[in-house]
């Protein structure tokens, strides 16, 4: 009966202190600036689209894409560009889960339309791996800008394969920009990083130390 | 005086009440404590995993949906928190000695024989079951809430909470004859 009492009054003890604690600690969390999923949400779309809009205009000024390829390939741009920034917000927005199911057929549905409406292509005097190196390149500093959003969430595997979709989108869109060359070419040499992109975004995720667990 | 609701002092939280965060805390902590010392079967983590729990709900009070039951949205946080932590000890649990877990249960009330045994048959559930009939049976939460919780629909919630229980019948058939 003593042991009982002991204990219980042990176990009072320790939810007092663990309360204190936790209540000193949410009182210095208050007195850091509000943190706003927005304003994540909006740093990773204005990531994606000044990647995806500079490296356009890049191609342009260097000469490695004519305005009429560009036009020419505005319908597969544009869905592009509005799937990567519809993709970018639902990655960080609460709630949500059956946009980014949505989204993630869209993609799907995406990827299959950039390699159809390719047709034969023309031959490059570039090697075929410069395509898969510039979308992974291209998609490094926006991963880098969604994994700091997604930290502030729990993790969750549609959301980080959305992020990473999203983020895969920037080299799509240079691909069609900037790359002339057949189907085949497509789908290996830019499907395979668009794809390995959003692997890598699954599993950093789902690995890095959270700073939030709200969904 | 008429007592405020959850929400009604998550609403005042969300504006800037900071007395209200602390009435929300003693009122929902209990519960979630409880919930997380059946979850991860260690009361010193379980006693982090609150904290845890309560740091994120004041880091990411801009998520939360005004209008939303807040327990539901607490008790996802804390699920959350918990799986990854289950996650990240999967392997020091797979290699520790079972027996020597605090498995985190309060002081024995009735026949602590059978308190043992259905503790035990508890862990033995897979944690989506095991989370699902916490939340519904010990505290009472509706399949919608549960669903909320968990991040699923209200019929996946109703099939995990079903199959737990048919489980723990399994598991406990010999206590009935």
């Amino acid at each position: 009966m003593m042991s009982s009492l002991d204990d219980l009054l042990r176990q009072q003890a320790r939810d007092e202190a663990t309360s204190a604690t936790t209540l000193a600690r949410v009182k210095a969390e208050l007195a850091q600036p509000r943190h706003s999923w927005r304003r994540d949400a909006l740093r990773l779309v204005v990531a994606w689209w000044a990647m995806a809009c500079g490296l356009t205009t890049v191609l342009l000024l260097t000469g490695n894409t004519s305005p009429d390829l560009v036009l020419s390939r505005l319908a597969s741009v544009a869905p592009l560009m509005v799937l990567g920034g519809l993709g970018g917000y639902f990655a960080i927005a609460p709630g949500g889960q059956r946009w980014r199911g949505a989204l993630v057929v869209a993609f799907a549905l995406a990827m299959l339309a950039i390699v159809v409406t390719r047709g034969a292509g023309h031959p490059s005097a570039q090697p075929e791996w410069v395509c898969t190196l510039s979308h992974l390149s291209l998609g490094a500093g926006p991963l880098g800008v969604a994994m700091l959003g997604l930290r502030r969430t729990a993790p969750n595997v549609m959301r980080s394969m959305v992020a990473g979709l999203a983020i895969g989108t920037v080299g799509a869109i240079a691909g069609e920009v900037g790359c002339d060359q057949g189907w085949q070419h497509v789908m290996v040499f830019h499907l395979v990083p668009w794809a390995a992109l959003t692997a890598v975004a699954v599993l950093v995720s789902r690995r890095m130390k959270r700073w939030s667990y709200a969904p | 005086m008429v007592t405020p609701t959850d929400e009604l002092l998550m609403e005042r939280f969300c504006r800037g009440d900071e007395a209200s965060f602390d009435a929300l805390y003693f009122r929902l902590a209990p519960q979630v404590k409880g919930f997380l010392t059946h979850m991860v079967r260690d009361r010193a983590l379980a006693e982090d995993l609150v904290q845890t729990t309560f740091l994120s709900l004041v880091r990411s009070r801009d998520r939360y949906q005004i209008g939303s039951t807040v327990a539901s949205w607490v008790f996802a946080i804390a699920a959350n928190a918990a799986r990854d932590a289950l996650r990240h000890q999967r392997l020091k649990v797979e290699v520790s000695d079972d027996s020597q877990v605090d498995h985190g249960i309060e002081v024995p009330m009735g026949d602590p024989g059978l308190r043992t045994e259905l503790e035990a048959a508890f862990a033995q559930l897979p944690p989506p079951q095991r989370e699902a009939v916490l939340l519904h049976k010990v505290h009472g939460l509706t399949f919608e809430q549960i669903a909320t919780a968990l991040g699923t629909t209200s019929a996946a919630a109703r099939i995990r909470a079903h199959r737990g229980y048919e489980r723990l019948r399994a598991l406990l058939s010999h206590l009935e004859s």
